[in-house]
């Protein structure tokens, strides 16, 4: 009897346990970016795949405008009706809700086209996949939902050219630097054209009487009417734009160029760094202080 | 006399000494090392991609044109005969590599509240941009914690003193009440300065922009979070089924 009372609380128990919902939820979108120059009337596909590597999940799609956000890359969605309904004939797609199995995947065909009187310039937009959930589960609790995003950048020319235009709002490094305190640059290039470009350059370090060093520069989008901090690059990998090297000295002359994606005329600044070993030089004074010392209190 | 001279040469080895050290411990002998520009760099966050041409999901595709990816120069005779010109992917990473996001857990059960003894219970969000030059995620709630039949809510927290949706504060005191989050691990505001630094979400409902919950400027194949909700309430609270649903909007850099 004592056992069997035991057990029917047990499985109450069991039967009111507050229910467990791991539930992992882990999108993936391809390709990350795209780039579009089209002429206004003209149609293009593109083709997005989202796949789940998580627990099963529905998903619609949507195309939101974006704004940059800051000058490091990130964009700002805008997500007013207005502004979505304002570009509403430029995208086809199908919006149905789509059941995404674990390891399952769904191609979306996104058909971009801008009305025969587009006006000639850049638009921004994020392809946005964003997972349906309900939140009926009958206990205090706060839901997670989930959108990744894919951006696509669209330049609308009827020849294909045109007009970009850079300028280097700061091309910058400390003046005089101690000898082990490694030499940084800071490099911010702003867009004054018409379309989004990339910087395709380097970084030229000379050392007086000394060894020349290149930094590459990361060809980083910058979009119109803004500005970007750009880093270098070491193969597929970016990197601050540090010379390497654990120690420096002398007068080291650096000249930054680069042209817009590669073509035309380069833009280019210079600017020049003294590193001097202080650090050894106020080590040694101290030394010699500290001698001087001990010799007068001997004498 | 003799002794002065020991003096001497015993500091004179000494301050040799300190310098050579500090020398040595630099790497630095009797030559400067040569500057290498293209230096070898790891990390244990990237993974160096081989070129790989990709030619599955992600390239253009289309039934009524000759479909080509110009990738570099200009294509002026591509560009007037089909009317555009396409490149999908990031120019210095050969393979195009798809972004990813990951949540631990959809649903975050803050379990049977008690007035008074805060419920906390954390989830783990995780980045791949190996795609992309950097992300963010972006975060915000659709409204307070809320009884949605009757409207009654948890309001989001002040922490002890204050805290909003962009800056957070110590929220330590069980006396204070709300709802909110912490931050810790990979790419995070850096106000999250420890456990007890806490956030309101973003709401919606009052037309607060989404807050910005991991960014990174920088390539990384899995850039790792843990977020920590947290919610207390008062012995006046009315009783009730809470909820609220938190967006997470992962988009890569451009």
């Amino acid at each position: 009897m004592f056992i069997v009372v035991c057990l029917e609380i047990g499985i109450c128990c069991l039967k009111f346990a507050k229910p467990t919902f791991a539930q992992e939820v882990s999108l993936s979108i391809s390709p990350p970016i795209t780039e579009i120059t089209i002429q206004p009337g003209k149609s293009f596909s593109q083709t997005f795949t989202v796949k789940n590597d998580g627990e099963p999940v529905v998903i619609v799609p949507a195309v939101l405008p974006f704004v940059p956000l800051d000058k490091e890359g990130h964009v700002e969605l805008v997500e007013d009706q207005n502004s979505v309904t304002a570009f509403a004939g430029w995208f086809t797609f199908d919006p149905a809700p789509v059941s995404l199995g674990t390891t399952g995947s769904h191609d979306y065909y996104l058909k971009v086209s801008p009305p025969a009187g587009a006006e000639e310039k850049d638009y921004y937009f994020t392809f946005i996949a964003e997972v349906q959930n309900d939140n009926n589960l009958g206990f205090t609790n706060s839901q997670s939902q989930v959108r990744v995003g894919a951006n696509i950048l669209v330049n609308v020319s009827k020849d294909g050219n045109p007009q970009k235009k850079a300028s280097i709002i700061k091309f910058a490094a400390p003046q005089l630097i101690d000898s082990f305190t490694g030499l940084t640059y800071e490099v911010l290039i702003g867009n004054s054209g018409y379309s989004f470009f990339k910087p395709i350059g380097k970084i030229t370090v000379d050392q007086i009487f000394g060894s020349t060093s290149v930094l590459n520069l990361a060809p980083l989008n910058i979009l119109v009417g803004g500005e970007r901090e750009i880093s270098c690059i070491q193969g597929e990998n970016l990197i601050p734009c540090k010379l390497p090297g654990k120690f420096l000295i002398g007068i080291y002359r650096s000249n930054l160029s680069f042209t817009i994606d590669g073509n035309g005329e380069s833009v280019e600044k210079q600017i020049y760094t003294i590193a001097f070993p202080f650090t050894i030089l106020f080590g040694l004074i101290i030394v010699f202080i500290f001698y001087r010392a001990v010799r007068k209190s001997k004498s | 006399m003799h002794s002065n001279l020991k003096f001497k040469i015993a500091t004179s080895l000494f301050a040799y000494l300190l310098t050579a050290l500090y020398a040595a411990k630099l790497g630095l002998f009797a030559f400067s090392s040569p500057v290498l520009a293209q230096a070898e760099i790891t990390s244990p966050n990237y993974i160096i991609q081989m070129p790989n041409l990709n030619s599955g999901a992600g390239l253009p595709k289309s039934t009524n044109y000759n479909v080509s990816t110009t990738i570099g120069q200009n294509a002026a005779g591509l560009f007037s005969s089909n009317g555009y010109r396409v490149k999908a992917g990031f120019q210095y990473i050969y393979s195009i590599i798809p972004f990813s996001f990951t949540i631990s857990s959809v649903s975050i059960n803050l379990g049977h509240l008690v007035a008074q003894t805060p419920s906390t219970t954390t989830e783990t969000l995780t980045v791949g941009s190996g795609g992309a030059g950097g992300y963010q995620v972006k975060a915000s709630e659709n409204h307070p914690l809320k009884v949605i039949s009757s409207g009654s809510t948890i309001p989001d927290t002040n922490c002890d003193t204050s805290c909003s949706e962009s800056a957070a504060g110590v929220w330590s005191s069980n006396s204070k009440y709300g709802f909110g989050f912490n931050m810790s691990g990979n790419d995070i505001p850096g106000d999250f300065i420890n456990t007890t630094y806490y956030r309101q979400f973003a709401d919606r409902s009052i037309s607060e922009s989404p807050q910005i919950v991991m960014s990174s400027i920088y390539v990384g194949t899995s850039r790792q979070s843990t977020i920590t909700y947290k919610v207390n309430i008062s012995g006046t609270q009315r009783p009730g089924i809470f909820t609220n649903t938190i967006m997470y909007t992962a988009i890569p850099s451009y």
